[in-house]
This record gives C-alpha cells, structure tokens and sequence, in this order.
C-alpha cells in the first residue's frame, strides 16, 4: 500500500512498545521505531509484546543511542515506501533530497563515539537486526582501517599477533597480490 | 574521524571477537578486495575470515581507458585471477566482476587456445555462485564461453566486444547443465549468437522470471530473428538500438509485464496471453508489431509519446489503467488529433497523464480532457509542461481550437470520479486552476471526490486550501511531497 501518510503516523503512534535494557530501565517507543529492528518486529508478529519486551544483551546507555537512531531513520523508511512503481520513472521515485542531506548529517554527529560505544553498537545492531545501523557502524570501522598495514591495524586495535614467523611468510606468499 | 583511534578503547582486542558475519560486514564494506584479503595476516583468527567472504567485487576504474594502460589491466586481472584461486568459501551469494581485456593489433596471430586455464570460467564452473553474477568484460576478441551457472539466481552480462556464448552442456558431466535456479537474466551491449541464446531461453533456463535486453546486438546477421521462448518468463524489459532490425519473436505464455524502450525496426510479434501490463515507448505500427494473441483486458498500459497512442489502446478490449503524456502541439490540425485521441479515454477506469502543450492555452485543453473522462474513477495529473510564446491569446480565455466554439463543462462527464493527485511537476498557478476547473464538475459527482495537490510551497497550500468546496462532495487536501498521498 502506498499509504504512508500522516494518519498513518497517527495510528501507529497509538501502539506503543516497552523495550527493557540489561539494567532494567524502561523506554517507551512507537511501533514504527521499534520495529526497524527485525528482532523485535519478528516479536510484534509473534504478538509476544505485552509487559515489555525484555533486552538483555542491551544496556540502557546503548538502547538509548539505538532509539535515538531507530526515531530518526523510521520517518526516513515511511517515505521510501511510498514511492513503488513497476515502472521507473524519475518523477515517482525521486526522493526529497533536503532530507536525505539530514538524514546523512545524522548520521555522521550519531557516529562521534568512543570506540567501546561503536562495538556495543555494532553487536546491538548484529543482536537487535537492524540493517541499516550494522551497516553504518561496520562502515566506520571499515574507514577506519582503510590504507593502514597490517601492524597499524593490529596496533589500533590491540590485535595481538599470534602467527609464527612462518605462518606469517607464507600468508604474505599467498596474499602476495593484495600487497602489491 | 580520527577521534576513536586515540581514545581508550581498553586494552581488550574487541574487533577479533566479532562473529564471522560482523567482520565479513566490515570487510565487504572496504569496497577493496585486496585490502580484505590483507587482513589475513593480522592473526591466526584473521587468517580464516577473507577467504570466506560471502561477496567478492573487483570493480575497475582506469581512467586513461582499457586500451592504453596496459599494465594496470593485466595487474587487476593477474589480481582477480589470484583472489578467485585463493577464496576458499563453497558458496558465494554475489560475484561482481570487471574486466578489461588486451586487444592485439592484429588477433589472428594470437589463435584461440581452447585449454587455456580462465580461473574466472574454472570459479564459474564450480557452481560456487549462489547468488548474484554480474560480469563486465571489456575489449578481448575470443568468444567468451559462459559455464552452467545452476545456482546462480541472477546474472548481469555487458560485454564490449567478446560474443557470449553459452557452454553446451556435457553429456554425462556433472549437474544438469542448466541455469537451473536463474531467475533473472540482464544482458547489455553484447554481441550474442541470437540462435544459442533463444536455445538456452527455451531450454535451458527451467526458473527465468525476468529477462533485460538492452541494446544486444546479433552475431549471425544472416540468421537475423531474435526468439525469446520461455515457460517461465514473467516479465521481458527490451531496449535495442536504433539500429536493430532482427525479427523479434516471443512466445511467453506466463508473461505478465513487457517493457519496450525501443523493439526492433523490424517485424515483431509478441505471443503473451496472459499480459496484465504493458509499457510501449517509440512508435507502434500494426502492420509490424503483432500484439494479437496479447490478454485482451490490460491491467496497465504505460506509453511515452501519444504518437502510438491510439493504434495500441485499440488492441485492447479494456485498460484498467493508462499512463501517458498527451501532446498538443500547436496548430488546429494537432489540436484536432488530440481531441480524437482523448476521445478513447473513457474505457479506463485510472488515468495517469501529463500535459505537454505548445502555443494553446490550457483551459480548453484541460476542459476537452475532462469532458472525455466518462468512466474515470482516478486521475493523476503528473506534470505539465507548457509553452504560451507565440500564443495570442489570453490564457484561460483562449478558444484555441480556431473557429469553434469554446468547450462548455460537460456536468455529467466526471460522474464516477472518486479521486484526483495532482503532483507537483506543475506550475502552482496551474495547480489552483486546475482545482477551480474540477469544483465546476462537483455538481455531477455520484460520489465523494477526493483532490490531492502535492505542493511543497507554503503559500501556494494556503491558496489551495483557501478554495472553497462547492458543495460537500468535494475534499480538497494539500500535501508536502514527503508525505504521501493519503488514499
């Protein structure tokens, strides 16, 4: 249904969801927020909700900052959906880039973090199945480690090398194509 | 982006203990294959994640182009062919390849050596593409001989310059030697053997829901027919060049959507009983195009230019929904042959339209339109593009139809109207006419009819929502263009 107007907004507004983290703190969310996680739309479905849906792998320093990413880019998602036809066409799927632009600026203040935050959020998102958070933290690690050597990577992520000095000539052997 | 690397992140090695399918995210998300693959020498735990990466990508990008660096296309290739021998997974769900290949100044000396070991075809051939093929191949001059890919679900080929061939299958060998779980098949800008290809269409692609043609081109020109035979296919997107004129023929019982950009110059005839939608761009001639055996009752008929218009709504007994630019040039001759075209309209029950209109003005344009729009239950007003210079005039006031008496509001035409978009490719002036134009109509509406104008200015809403309904059976809502219509 291409229907994801305002009162729809409204309508989901009315369900709410109570998601508990590790240390047992409350948060209160729409339907259309949680449910950008897979895990818990899985749950909705499942209709095993009531009383508060209970995340254990999730503290609630973490689950906020998730929240806080699920708010913005829910809104972002009931846009996308609207915009379906079988045929391309530039007038229909054009989308409003003034918000995509906000939506990216988001994005990029959501990501200045420590780095024991950014791996509690990358395993929040692997554990909560939420694509386009995983995405998005995976990417920082990934621009993190582009251009460095392997010692550099090791060093600033306190990789210890555990390969022998052989073990390492003869992975340098077969990855000889990727060092050139 | 720095700011992580000097904070404390303790002393833990947090990354090592990411699950596999984490750290293949992270790697995946490099865009760098060789920068993956160099991860391996970080640790004995590292050692085993590339290798098993479930995606491999080797995209090229030379700038000087393929023909005279030669030596940065024969390192990405020696690069491909040394990462494809190294990855060890049993299974890839997408294998992304381009190539540029060495074009000698003169191929006959260098003789096709039929054993020559391709690791790229040897990875094809161990069926390990679970997925995706996408596979760019630029220059080279021997045919390219593609293997059974049984688990492929979905292959992209753009070959400039080799022609596709398909392996045949091996008496005896192993598998069955079809593209047994194909169900999406693109090829562009490649020469192909029209005859192998229609063979493998017909027989050897059990799965295939969606076929891409866009601009192939034949190999055999005396065997010059295109046929596309297939039990399976859903759905055919064709787009050849200008040039193209092989016979096309396509015998597709199960086929839902076609998709033309541009068919052949030639003859084509088209067999689909079971077509619900169709989108016809460039001209359309009954005497070369045999729509015949097409579903009588379409539910979706999609054309660029309203040239073609008339001749192919005719094919059908009935259009659910029709999509199209009208396009009234100037002079009264034009103006006639769009009142004649307007006049088939009434059959649908959605219209989809935009406006291109030259030296007329628009009130009669749109007052003709809506006059004719009998049995429409919907009508998008998608764009409007108008052109006044030369026009003497007034708009709005102008009887553009030459000597004729100006068009008079048909009460009764719009009676089954129910809902009406108007997007926002459409100057706002236009837009607060147009509103005006249907509040004429309410009188007849049989039903409640719900006007929806996308419009993102401010004051441009305010004047639109300052339209007075005439009566309770017209609802006037102005949305933003994020928001969706509500329906």
């Amino acid at each position: 249904m291409a229907s994801a107007g305002s009162g729809d907004e409204k309508a989901a507004a009315a369900a709410m969801i109570t998601l508990i983290s590790s240390d047992n703190e409350k948060f209160e969310v729409t339907e259309a927020t949680a449910t950008l996680s897979q895990t818990i739309r899985h749950m909705i479905e499942d209709g095993c909700t009531d009383g508060g849906v209970p995340l254990p792998n999730v503290t609630s320093k973490i689950l906020a900052r998730v929240i806080e990413y699920c708010k913005k880019h829910a809104t972002a998602a009931a846009g996308e959906e609207g915009s379906s036809s079988s045929f391309s066409d530039a007038a229909f799927l054009e989308v409003d880039r003034a918000f995509l632009e906000e939506l990216e600026e988001f994005d990029d203040a959501f990501l200045e973090v420590d780095r024991a935050t950014l791996f509690d959020l990358i395993l929040a998102a692997n554990y909560l199945d939420i694509k386009g958070l995983l995405n998005l933290t995976c990417q920082k690690v990934a621009d993190s480690v582009k251009g460095k050597t392997p010692e550099q990577i090791r060093e600033m992520y306190n990789i210890v090398n555990d390969l022998t000095p052989e073990e390492e000539a003869e992975i340098r052997r077969e990855t000889q194509w990727a060092f050139e | 982006m720095e700011t992580m690397a000097s904070d404390s992140g303790g002393a833990d090695d947090r990354i090592s203990d990411l699950p596999d399918h984490i750290l293949h995210t992270i790697l995946l998300r490099l865009r760098d294959i060789a920068a993956a693959a160099r991860t391996s020498a970080l640790s004995r735990r590292w050692r085993r994640v590339w290798p098993h990466l479930p995606e491999l990508c080797f995209p090229f990008r030379c700038a000087a182009g393929v023909y005279t660096c030669w030596s940065e296309s024969d390192k990405h290739r020696r690069r491909v062919d040394a990462a494809l021998a190294a990855h060890a997974a049993p299974a890839v769900a997408l294998l992304d390849i381009a190539l540029p290949r060495w074009v000698p100044a003169h191929p006959q000396q260098y003789p096709e050596d039929p054993d020559r070991d391709d690791p790229l075809l040897r990875f094809l051939a161990s069926r390990r593409v679970a997925g995706e093929l996408r596979l760019t191949l630029r220059g080279g001059w021997h045919d390219v001989v593609l293997p059974p890919c049984e688990r492929a679900t979905a292959i992209s080929l753009y070959f400039n310059g080799p022609v596709l061939r398909f392996q045949q299958p091996l008496p005896g060998g192993a598998g069955s030697g079809a593209f047994a779980a194909l169900a999406s098949l693109r090829i562009k800008r490649t020469r192909v053997d029209a005859r192998e290809l229609g063979e493998v269409l017909f027989s050897r692609c059990p799965s295939l829901k969606e076929l891409f043609l866009k601009r192939i081109t034949l190999k055999d020109q005396d065997n010059n027919v295109l046929s596309i035979r297939s039990d399976s296919l859903e759905r055919l997107e064709m787009e050849m060049c200008v040039g193209f004129d092989a016979r096309v023929e396509v015998f597709a019982p199960r086929m839902k959507i076609f998709v033309s950009r541009r068919i052949s110059s030639g003859d084509a005839r088209i067999v689909a009983p079971r077509l619900l939608e169709l989108c016809w761009h460039g001209s359309f001639d009954p005497a070369r195009h045999d729509l015949g055996e097409a579903g009588y009752h379409l539910q979706r008929l999609e054309i660029a230019k309203n040239s073609p218009a008339a001749q192919l709504i005719r094919q059908f007994c009935s259009i659910h929904e029709l999509q199209l630019t009208l396009q009234v040039w100037k002079g009264i001759d034009e103006y006639d042959r769009y009142l004649q075209l307007i006049n088939r309209l009434s059959t649908c029950q959605v219209l989809v339209v935009g406006f291109v209109v030259t030296q007329h003005a628009i009130k009669p344009v749109m007052l003709q339109f809506l006059n004719k729009c009998v049995g429409v239950k919907k009508i998008v007003m998608r764009s409007l593009g108008h052109r006044m210079d030369k026009c003497q005039c007034k708009l709005w006031e102008c009887q553009c139809d030459g000597s004729k008496q100006s068009p008079k509001i048909d009460e009764t035409a719009l009676r089954l109207l129910e809902l009406v978009e108007i997007k926002e490719d459409m100057e706002a002036y236009h837009k607060v006419k147009l509103v005006k134009l249907l509040c004429e109509y309410s009188a007849g509406f049989q039903k409640r009819v719900t006007i929806t104008v996308i419009e993102n200015k401010q004051s441009v809403r305010e004047k639109i929502c300052n339209i007075r309904a005439p009566n309770d059976k017209v609802v006037i809502n102005v949305n933003v263009r994020t928001t969706q219509a509500e329906t």
